[in-house]
């Protein structure tokens, strides 16, 4: 047992020093640099200025009688990351059906589960490139508005009209966040969420379908009363992970497809984060920007444990 | 079992006692350490310089790192404020203001003159890139600026006349209309005319500039009707002329499918010799080279270029010199100008080694466009950060949701706004 333990203890302990000096090291540093005005290497000692960055960058000023946001890039970038993570609750649902689908005595099904698997295992940079040239305005290059086209012609619409009716994918402000979630559900649907819930579907009992069956439970009523209830923990676990990775996320996608354009409509959190760091070299306001999306983070995790975490413990 | 647990053993005991060797502290006192970023291509003729310097130079050590172009500044600005920086490193026109404002780049004004480089030998929107603030912080190594690549193959299939040197902007629609084809009939654009770049040149080239000086700071200049008349002319391109591919709004200029002038998809491009290495490759069609047409307010472009710079702490700024000196130096441009990518900064050696012979194409172009007006940015640290809400005000007109003067109209409230805060904060 004491042999063990030190087994152990060696094996943490690699893991826990570069958690240390790598990650909390940095998170607690940054949550003291939110509190100072730092350039980056300006060769001026940072400078306590207290809460002033926060006020800066959540709060508001009245100008003529109307509320004005001092910082108004902040809101529209936390919009629009929220907007984003609207591909979680599809990429769930897309997830759980496929995990579904794939755990059948399908023929051939391992083949399946690679092919899902494939976008979770290419680099997002590929990705994105494709996905620019998927989302392409002109019909004959972009292979949505390419279908559209082909549908427009076939109702009979004529070109001049059938133009205008082609979505702006990633030109236009309105088209570019659904862009976006599209992409992100095509990107995560088959990835390690499928196999989570795959894993989750192998470990539900039999005897609980066999004996659904014997009372009549169709398809539907054995996913719903069955599998959905049974697979809680797991659909709380990728909840929580995706809500994480969302707000985290949409950086790499926006750099490399719409630079965060158009009118910013996809510039994330994170996005503001690194131009304030690394742009503008404000590496306090950025360490701000950080903390708020940490509380915001560690605010949202809480109410899904309470709420969420709580049911599951009474279930 | 237990030979496999001995055999794991000894191979982390290894791995810890080779990684050990391999540590040093970073730098040390007497190596001068290089920082150069670039294409493979370029970054092996900087190897190659850097190697024949060694050669003249047996005493000196040096250590040369390249370093990826997308992370460089962040490393650069990290090394500084951690006290380990390069002594002598690359720096992108683009990035000057950075990293001059720190405060830790060496002056160069005396060693230049001390040393009797001929400044006025340089295109003068060399040096001043590399000036901040009055003091001169960096030498080019290259420096160029935009011209139009044209498809000679579609000019002729269309019967379009190939651009002069005194053509306008009105050709410039002219020809790039023609050029806007739809092959098969079926309602959808094959080939476009032109992709222009970006708008800075269009802007400028219509009289007007982004920022003025008012007062002893800057203001925005986008309430001048020259701003307008450029803003106008670049979205009607895209948005009433339809003569150039639809993108991701303004700050985006990266094509975003296979409509390219490399592809044979788009008749005109407008970008700089750094295509050059790739154009050349292409043998699907035959292509050449003209100055960019005139707009209202003339012919003015704008730079691009690269030079070196040396961190203000290193503990040999006399022999970080001497290897500068030897990179920016005559013979290290011509190596450079060997690749077509790269113009050399200084007049004499542009003029003698960048025009390669056999070229097809008329690459004196890109030499004769450095006599025109090449402007460069604001030298301002928030100048990027501030450029990219213009532009992104100004998306709205390009995707033709509210007229160009709306969209100005917004972008001046926005800069102006933007600009109060930079001097309320930092007088």
């Amino acid at each position: 047992m004491k042999r063990q333990g030190w087994a152990a203890v060696g094996f943490l302990t690699p893991n826990l020093v570069g958690f240390l000096i790598f990650t909390l090291g940095p998170v607690v540093a940054a949550a003291g640099l939110s509190f100072y005005r730092y350039q980056l290497a300006s060769g001026q000692a940072p400078d306590f200025i207290g809460l002033a960055n926060f006020a800066e960058l959540v709060g508001f000023d009245r100008v003529d009688g109307e509320w004005k946001a001092l910082d108004p890039y902040f809101w529209q970038y936390l919009g629009n990351t929220l907007f984003l993570m609207l591909n979680i609750p599809f990429s769930m649902a897309g997830a759980l059906i496929l995990a579904v689908l794939l755990n059948k005595n399908l023929k051939g099904r391992i083949v399946f589960r690679t092919f899902f698997f494939i976008p979770h295992l290419c680099h997002g940079v590929a990705i994105f490139m494709v996905w620019k040239m998927v989302f392409t305005f002109e019909p004959n290059v972009g292979i949505i508005n390419g279908l559209l086209w082909s549908l427009y012609k076939f109702l009979g619409i004529p070109a001049e009209q059938a133009i205008g009716l082609l979505p702006g994918w990633l030109i236009d402000k309105n088209w570019a966040k659904p862009a976006f979630i599209i992409m992100f559900v095509w990107a995560s649907v088959g990835g390690f969420n499928m196999i989570l819930y795959l894993a989750g579907l192998q470990n539900i009992p039999p005897e609980l379908y066999e004996a659904a069956e014997m009372d009549g439970a169709g398809w539907w009523a054995r996913l719903r009363h069955i599998t959905v209830p049974q697979l809680a923990p797991t659909t709380f676990f990728i909840f929580v992970t995706s809500i994480i990775g969302g707000l985290q996320g949409g950086f790499e996608a926006a750099y490399i497809m719409t630079a965060g354009g158009p009118e910013g409509s996809t510039t994330t959190m994170s996005y503001y984060i690194y131009t304030q760091a690394y742009e503008r070299l404000e590496i306090g306001y950025a360490a701000t920007v950080s903390m708020v999306l940490f509380g915001l983070i560690f605010a949202l995790t809480m109410i899904n444990w309470r709420f969420g975490g709580k049911r599951l413990e009474a279930a | 079992m237990r030979f496999l647990r001995l055999g794991g053993l000894v191979v982390i005991v290894l791995s810890v006692l080779i990684g050990a060797s391999q540590f040093r502290l970073y730098p040390t006192e007497d190596v001068l350490t290089i920082w150069v970023r670039g294409t493979p291509e370029q970054t092996a003729i900087y190897r190659q310089i850097i190697d024949e310097f060694r050669t003249l130079n047996p005493e000196a050590k040096l250590r040369v790192e390249v370093m990826p172009a997308r992370r460089f500044v962040q490393k650069l600005l990290a090394g500084i404020d951690a006290g380990h920086a390069p002594d002598v490193f690359n720096l992108h026109w683009r990035d000057m203001p950075q990293v001059s404002s720190t405060g830790q780049l060496l002056p160069l004004d005396e060693l230049v003159d001390r040393h009797g480089i001929d400044r006025d030998d340089y295109y003068p929107v060399g040096l001043r890139a590399y000036t901040y603030r009055g003091v001169l912080y960096g030498l080019p190594v290259k420096g160029s600026t935009i011209s139009c690549y044209y498809n000679m193959d579609l000019f002729d299939r269309y019967g379009v006349d190939y651009p002069t040197d005194d053509w306008t902007w009105e050709e410039l629609v002219e020809k790039a209309q023609k050029l806007t084809v739809d092959e098969d009939g079926d309602g959808m654009t094959d080939i476009y005319g032109l992709t222009p770049y970006d708008i800075a040149n269009y802007v400028w080239s219509a009289g007007g500039d982004f920022l003025r000086h008012q007062d002893g700071r800057w203001v925005s200049n986008l309430d001048d009707p020259k701003v307008l008349l450029g803003t106008q002319f670049y979205v009607d391109l895209y948005f009433k002329n339809k003569i150039s591919p639809p993108r991701p709004g303004m700050r985006s200029d990266n094509p975003m499918s296979t409509f390219t002038f490399e592809a044979g998809r788009v008749a005109m491009a407008i970008t700089g010799p750094w295509r050059i290495p790739d154009y050349q490759l292409l043998d699907r069609f035959r292509w050449n080279l003209a100055l960019v047409p005139e707009g209202p307010g003339g012919r003015q472009t704008r730079y691009a270029g690269s030079g070196f710079s040396i961190w203000k702490d290193t503990p040999q700024p006399e022999a970080a010199w001497k290897l500068v000196e030897f990179l920016v130096g005559p013979e290290s441009m011509a190596k450079m100008a060997v690749l077509g990518s790269d113009l050399p900064p200084q007049r004499s050696v542009a003029r003698t080694t960048f025009l390669r012979e056999g070229t097809p194409w008329d690459e004196e172009v890109f030499v004769r466009a450095m006599d025109y007006e090449v402007q460069i940015f604001p030298q301002e640290v928030w100048w990027e950060d501030l450029f990219r809400r213009m532009q992104d005000e100004l998306d709205a007109a390009l995707a033709g949701r509210e007229t160009v003067a709306e969209s100005l109209r917004q972008a001046h409230e926005v800069t102006n706004a933007y600009l109060d805060r930079i001097y309320r904060d930092s007088p």
